[in-house]
């Protein structure tokens, strides 16, 4: 961001390098960042090489080939017909599980959040500041603490595990980040926005809806990337509150792992786990780069 | 001051403070109907302050608001029946220019072919037809001034605020907008409000100045009568450019007046006010003010205008007109004169006051004498 404010002399230094072409410093660099390129991606080939391998080939040792025979066999098991708890059904009804969590829980918490963004800005009350710092703090409350509290809320709430039950957990742990992400984005917007719209006799709600939320676009889908990669990874509340019919993805995947009848399909487990991953990394690819543009819209004026 | 107008819009002892701060004090204006009201002062002077009451985004510590004899102060901004064009015009970015002109139309339920009428009339005023369909980030800044111009415009309120409307554009600009808006105002003939810290700003537009300083109302008056009764050294030094002279004089009684006396010099006043002589009597000096306009070189003997010669240290031509610097010790005076005047930095040359434009100012308290 301040790159453009270096000085004159760094500046055509800097061109001069690159004028100069390859000098042994940048190919140094090259080859640690591709060293450690390869050594993050190295885990995801051999997750996907092997998830298209039959399983004798697997046992055969070498986990870094490629398949001598491809089969999409482990994918269709894994995806159906794999055995996850005592049931043969493969991860494709914990997939669903997941996605009815996951979608209203992204949905309610940054609908809330906005909300409570715009009121921490724009209808600021006594006490405002002390509200958000109490906010901000339900950030830094590890989930282990409030395991067994709300346990207890789930059950006086009769929601114990169910999909819906996941859905408040999740909402109330995300409300944190969303609240900052948009009270930092807002608290940039300009006030007089919504005094000319007050004058033009729009109220609260309206305000929000016509003026606010249409030029939220990039803090939206931060606050989206983030809340469904929280969720959609989370495990600890899946397996602590979640029922028979209410296990998320990463629960099962679990299961699938961990489950010691028969032999390991180690292929089938690998294809489990790309599917268990894939979601987030679709989020993720098609929203992305509006990820880094829209965190640093709050944080950095002009 | 213009006593004969009935009031239209009434700030009556207007009081605000943020938290034990006074931002505004017992400040007291009245406006007639179809008036034009600068309020103007340096920054933090209350002014915007003074504005966001009128428009009800500041509650008052104390004090009414009153529009046509009626109080406006407990009222929301959207039921004052008043709208305002914003410093950064506040135009709503997700919507076209006429989705902006219509919102306020929008949220009262004006139907929409009624609400299209009013668009249209509005640009056409405003010739800005072609704009219709674009979106703020796509219009210069003269065009986002229309618009926001547009939007108040098509309420067809009770009276309009201007918060430094012209702040942002460039200087060409600044005095074409300027012209605009008197246009708009002498053909609407709606009351208006608004605040600036341009002194030009001021004179041209106003029919009445208010000139604040610290929260407090320092003059209430026509630009006339701000510019040439000015009430205290500040109104003296804030309105005019360049700023008027002042200096220190002390006074003592002749056959014919009084003479002033500083550095050197002796300058003679026929005729003084009495408020003036009872100063001389009680051997109290006093702050001399004089313009620079009535300043002027002597052309030929035969007036009777007391006359210095003063030392030129510097000329500033500006094409109209050229300002001459003369200093003589720490007696500093700015002289207005005729722009084909042949002087040169060093020259000593006779230069004629005209003392019947003077101003006299207590030198304590800054306050008026005559």
């Amino acid at each position: 961001m301040r790159q453009s404010d270096t000085l004159p002399e760094a500046r055509s230094s800097g061109a001069a390098v690159v004028q100069r072409g390859f000098n042994w410093q940048r190919i140094v660099l090259y080859i640690i960042l591709l060293l450690f390129a390869v050594y993050y991606l190295l885990p995801l080939y051999v997750m996907l090489v092997n998830s298209f391998k039959p399983l004798a080939e697997i046992r055969g040792g070498d986990m870094l080939a490629l398949p001598g025979t491809w089969t999409t066999a482990p994918w269709a098991s894994a995806w159906s017909t794999a055995q996850i708890g005592v049931q043969a059904t493969g991860l494709k009804p914990y997939f669903i599980n997941s996605i009815l969590m996951v979608v209203p829980a992204v949905l309610i918490s940054t609908v809330l959040g906005a909300l409570n963004g715009y009121v921490l800005t724009k209808w600021r009350f006594r006490g405002h500041g002390v509200v958000f710092g109490l906010l901000l703090l339900s950030c830094f409350i590890p989930f282990q603490i409030v395991l067994i509290p709300m346990a207890r809320m789930l059950g006086l709430l009769g929601l114990a595990g169910t999909t819906w039950g996941l859905v408040i957990v999740h909402v109330v742990y995300g409300l944190g980040f969303t609240t900052l992400f948009f009270r930092n984005y807002y608290e940039a917007f300009p006030t007089e926005l919504v005094r000319a719209a007050q004058m033009d006799g729009a109220g609260f709600f309206r305000i929000f809806f016509r003026i606010l939320l249409p030029s939220s676009g990039p803090i939206i889908v931060v606050s989206v990337i983030w809340q469904f990669t929280n969720i959609w990874n989370d495990f600890l509340f899946g397996a602590s509150f979640a029922d028979v019919d209410s296990v998320p993805m990463t629960v099962a995947l679990n299961n699938l792992v961990s489950s010691s009848t028969g032999v390991k399909e180690y292929n089938v487990h690998f294809a489990g786990a790309v599917l268990a991953a894939l979601p987030t990394l679709i989020v993720y690819v098609v929203s992305g780069r509006y990820f880094v543009r829209g965190l640093m819209a709050g944080a950095v004026k002009g | 001051m213009n006593t004969s107008a009935v009031p239209f819009l009434e700030i009556d002892k207007l009081s605000k403070s943020f938290g034990g701060v006074d931002a505004l004090k017992d400040v007291s204006i009245a406006v007639e109907e179809g008036g034009f009201l600068v309020l103007v002062g340096p920054s933090g002077c209350g002014k915007s302050t003074l504005l966001n009451m009128i428009a009800g985004f500041e509650p008052a510590s104390s004090g009414d608001i009153r529009i046509a004899g009626k109080s406006i102060a407990g009222l929301h901004p959207s039921r004052r029946n008043i709208a305002m064009v914003f410093q950064s015009y506040a135009l709503y970015p997700n919507m076209t220019v006429a989705g902006n002109i219509g919102f306020g139309m929008e949220t009262r339920g004006v139907p929409k072919a009624r609400r299209l009428e009013r668009i249209a009339e509005v640009a056409s005023i405003l010739q800005i037809e072609p704009l219709l369909n674009r979106k703020p980030a796509q219009l210069s800044g003269g065009q986002r001034q229309r618009v926001a111009m547009g939007r108040a415009l098509v309420r067809d309120p009770l009276a309009f605020l201007f918060d430094e409307p012209l702040s942002n554009l460039d200087a060409r600009l600044r005095v074409d907008m300027r012209a605009e808006i008197k246009k708009l105002h002498a053909r609407l003939g709606t009351t208006i409000v608004y605040v600036t810290h341009d002194q030009i700003e001021a004179m041209t537009l106003a029919t009445k100045i208010a000139v604040l300083k610290q929260g407090c109302l320092q003059q209430v008056g026509t630009p006339d009568e701000i510019y040439s009764r000015p009430a205290n050294t500040f109104v003296a030094d804030f309105m005019g450019s360049p700023a008027m002279n002042r200096l220190t004089v002390s006074l003592e009684e002749s056959a014919a007046g009084l003479n002033l006396l500083f550095g050197r010099f002796r300058l003679p006043l026929a005729a003084p006010a009495s408020a003036l002589l009872d100063r001389c009597r009680s051997g109290k000096a006093v702050e001399f003010g004089i313009r620079s306009e009535d300043i002027a070189q002597v052309e030929n003997s035969g007036t009777d205008r007391p006359s210095l010669d003063l030392t030129v240290e510097l000329i500033e031509p500006t094409g109209s007109d050229t300002f001459l610097e003369t200093r003589d010790e720490a007696v500093h005076f700015t002289a207005r004169v005729a722009n084909q005047c042949r002087v040169r930095v060093g020259d000593t040359v006779p230069l004629e006051f005209d003392m019947s434009k003077a101003h006299f100012f207590d030198s304590e308290s800054g306050q008026r004498i005559c």
